[in-house]
């Protein structure tokens, strides 16, 4: 069999090990942050601690690396040869950045900082099997995951997808398959915007949802999906390596909402959603266990991908191509009565709203809720279509691709939140109604 | 020679490899099962999985160079022995109460690190080989900074 065949075996659950022996015979051993099967040739290490094994190598090239597989405990023995090092180039810049994601925010950024890997060419590989009970002899109910990636799974997350009406729906159903058909409890879908920022839209297990929170491109496991356009899996990491908190200072009002997330984190993936080139969003899941998602679940979380994407696609069409006509069945949109005075502020410079004080929204969302309140405030209007605020040129929408539905997604559930007087409910594809109870003031800055 | 500390870390339920070579030097390994330190702290004994020691132990006889890294899951605080092969013999049944100690130790740190624990149980301990090894070099091989500082 093919080394590729054991890829759960580089996952670095179980430590690795490289083995190597100067030109006097003297063995000796280094263990492995991480070991990447780059093909069945060639394997790549990131090096850190390597002073001995660096100068054994260099004078004898010949070396053996261990890799464990986590669920039989069995050890591959790959004999190696050193080939070359790379300090640049899309090998290293890949395992850079992923070194980078770990790293972040761990506040050991300058140990983890990559210099260099070493590529080893593959000679022969053992597995070692008298190490460990072998599979056969493997108890029965034994387990070490509760996650189901399997493509049964995928196509009941499938079926669910297709099942969604409009974006919304299918954030939803995304995130409860995720859940109920996959296994993994919490997760979140994040948008790009257009300021290389990733909008958090969606999310499901988490005790604050967190919709509205942002995350920079390449910043941690979201980020670097995002940015690479490729999925990020961390099997066995805790959360304070993986995950982007923002520390951003570039405006105190940026990061007002914190990103969900599980304080105990052990397993992370991350999974861009792509569309003919184009990044349309990026999945994430989490579990407080271990290894609940593996590299060998590439494939299935690629095909998941994909499916979102061309649902998503379709979605976005259709609501694009929708003609606004008043649905009869339409109802207002249900809201708490309040007494209170709903003071809404909107900065300009900053480009945000603050709801008697606090944080509500920001950016396009923060000024169609601006537009539609002050319509509502002067006209009395409370019907509106995506078209008009499409045409209106104070929103300042993109001509393609504006991402008026997730905009729209966002707004509807911050204001769920924070504003349950002030409510916007879809009246038919393309239209919303705007339902306001309690006295609203209207503030610029 | 191993102070009382280190004596005491290698006892503990730290995981062990053992790197060997062959004349022509190419390296080849074994995960020991558990190690007793002499008590002069001059010598370790290191057990291996019978089938497993098979597979090194003609090299061991051979080359008589020996490295072993042991690492405390935990915490990675991790030390290297370099020493020569003395002897070996079939492990008794009083040396499988030291490796039925060791192991559960061993499973108790792996566990905290957040490895699978039904992984591994599955690690094999008996029939082992007891091997002993003189110890010629110790190096701190924690990684950071001062790994590879001799001891």
């Amino acid at each position: 069999m093919a080394l590729s065949s054991y890829k759960n075996a580089f996952l670095g659950i179980i430590p690795s090990t490289i083995m190597t022996v100067s030109k006097e015979g003297i063995p000796n051993i280094a263990y492995l942050s991480q070991v990447h099967l780059l093909n069945d040739k060639q394997i790549a290490l990131t090096a850190q601690f390597f002073n001995k094994t660096k100068s054994n190598l260099v004078e004898n090239p010949h070396c053996a690396i261990r890799v464990y597989d986590p669920d039989s405990f069995l050890a591959y023995e790959i004999q190696s040869k050193y080939s070359h090092t790379e300090t640049s180039g899309p090998v290293f810049d890949q395992m850079s950045k992923r070194l980078a994601a770990i790293a972040d925010h761990s506040g050991k950024s300058h140990l983890f900082h990559l210099q260099a890997i070493e590529v080893l060419d593959v000679i022969s590989y053992e597995v070692v099997q008298c190490e460990s009970v072998s599979m056969s002899e493997r108890p029965l109910g034994v387990g070490t995951r509760t996650a189901q990636m399997s493509f049964e799974s995928l196509q009941k997350v499938c079926e669910r997808v297709s099942e969604a009406q409009n974006l919304e729906e299918l954030f939803d159903s995304i995130l409860q398959a995720m859940d109920l058909d996959f296994g993994l409890r919490h997760s979140m879908i994040l948008v790009p915007q257009s300021d290389s920022r990733l909008l958090t839209i969606a999310t499901r297990g988490y005790d604050e949802s967190g919709v509205g929170s942002e995350v920079r491109f390449g910043e941690g496991v979201i980020g670097r999906a995002a940015e690479l356009k490729v999925p990020f899996v961390h099997a066995s990491l805790t959360r304070e390596l993986l995950y982007v908190r923002s520390s951003d200072n570039e405006s105190p009002l940026l990061n007002v909402i914190p990103l969900p997330g599980l304080k105990n984190s052990q397993c992370q993936m991350a999974v861009p959603i792509v569309f003919r080139g184009e990044l349309l969003g990026v999945l994430f899941a989490e579990s407080e266990r271990i290894f609940e998602v593996r590299d060998s679940d590439e494939s299935i979380l690629k095909t998941l991908s994909h499916v979102l994407a061309l649902a998503m696609n379709s979605l976005q069409i259709s609501h694009d191509f929708d003609i606004a006509k008043p649905s009869r069945e339409a109802k207002p949109p249900r809201v708490r009565t309040s007494e209170e005075k709903l003071i809404f502020n909107y900065f300009h410079k900053e480009d945000c709203i603050l709801l008697n004080g606090e944080y509500l929204i920001r950016n396009v969302p923060a000024r169609i809720l601006w537009k539609i309140l002050n319509i509502y405030k002067t006209q009395g209007k409370t019907e509106f279509t995506n078209r008009e605020l499409r045409l209106d040129p104070w929103l300042q929408l993109p001509e393609v691709k504006d991402n008026l539905e997730t905009r729209l997604i966002l707004l509807r559930k911050r204001l769920e939140k924070k504003c349950s007087e002030v409510s916007i409910v879809s009246s038919g594809r393309g239209r919303f109604c705007l339902a306001v109870s309690g006295d609203i003031i209207l503030k610029e800055t | 020679m191993l102070n009382q500390t280190w004596a005491e870390f290698l006892e503990s339920g730290v995981a062990m490899t053992l790197c060997c070579c062959t004349a022509d030097l190419f390296p080849k390994g074994a995960r020991c099962v558990g190690a007793v330190v002499g008590i002069d702290r001059k010598t370790v004994t290191f057990y291996i999985q019978k089938d497993s020691a098979h597979r090194v132990l003609p090299l061991i006889q051979e080359t008589k160079k020996i490295a072993v890294v042991a690492s405390l899951p935990s915490t990675y605080k991790t030390l290297q022995i370099k020493g020569n092969y003395l002897s070996h013999r079939d492990a008794d049944s009083r040396d499988r109460i030291i490796l039925e100690r060791y192991r559960e130790l061993f499973m108790e740190q792996t566990d905290l690190a957040g490895v699978p624990n039904d992984a591994m149980r599955r690690m094999v301990s008996f029939p082992a080989i007891a091997m002993d090894l003189e110890i010629t070099h110790l190096f701190l091989s924690t990684p950071g900074q001062h790994a590879g500082a001799p001891l």
